[in-house]
């Protein structure tokens, strides 16, 4: 089975959840599945208490590893406790393995 | 994504100059099943014009398109009632039509825009889950995404 990367870099909205719902029915089929959180979609995992999203259900559907890029985080003002997920953080050196780690990087 | 197609353009006789791409396979050699995803909406982006130059490059250079999936706004190509400006909509039909070529609209993102079957959804487009999406990234060798 392929393992499957995906980059998420768009902010939160209706585009942005279409992705998500690939990605759980990515997960469903058994897929191997990460998400790779970079620049504009970094918003995706903050405020999620105050709002509705599938970004939620993620580790619930198989989606094996969420990792977010904390130099997106930083240069936003934000930090890994904003984000009420379990997610890894992962500096420019981790972003470069976990991209070429996988056999296929599904963009946004 | 432009530098792949850049090392897909075939010469304009249909053939690759000498050496100029040695590691692409021959033609028909290894040639790989390519599937696309096109994302991006046909009057906001060129998504679906990038992918179809794309197509037809790797076509040319011996390889074989399965299943061209548009989703989110790239289903608008889809819509019978939209007018078909530049003629990317017909230029795609006659692509999948040449070529064997199933031409797939997500049938939820399609729904969300109006594209529905037996009303708005234009002849030789497909609706289907996203679970062919899914499919395709198992069975292609690739699957571009634009």
């Amino acid at each position: 089975m392929k393992s499957v990367l995906y980059l998420i870099r768009q902010p939160p909205g209706a585009l942005a959840d279409e992705t998500t719902d690939l990605m759980l029915v990515s997960g469903v089929f058994e897929q191997p599945t990460s998400v790779l959180f970079l620049d504009e979609g970094v918003w995706q995992l903050v405020g999620l208490d105050e709002r509705q999203s599938s970004v939620k259900a993620l580790p619930t559907y198989d989606v094996d590893a969420l990792h977010v890029a904390v130099e997106s985080l930083e240069s936003r003002g934000l930090r890994l406790e904003d984000i009420a997920l379990p997610v890894h953080p992962a500096d420019a050196a981790a972003v470069r393995r976990i991209i070429a780690g996988h056999d296929l990087v599904v963009t946004d | 994504m432009y530098t792949l197609f850049a090392r897909l353009r075939p010469h304009a006789n249909n053939k690759m100059p000498e050496g100029y791409h040695a590691h692409l396979p021959e033609r028909g050699a290894s040639a790989l099943r390519i599937d696309l995803l096109i994302q991006g909406g046909p009057l906001a982006t060129t998504a679906a014009n990038n992918a179809l130059a794309f197509a037809r490059a790797a076509v040319a250079a011996g390889h074989s398109v399965g299943r061209v999936f548009f989703y989110k706004e790239a289903v608008a190509i889809g819509n019978r009632f939209a007018e078909d400006k530049g003629g990317l909509r017909a230029a795609w039909l006659e692509f999948g039509g040449g070529h064997g070529v199933e031409l797939v609209l997500c049938v939820s993102a399609a729904e969300r825009r109006g594209v529905v079957e037996r009303h708005t959804l234009a002849e030789g487009f497909l609706l289907r889950g996203l679970g062919v999406l899914v499919e395709a990234m198992v069975e292609s060798d690739r699957l571009v995404s634009f």
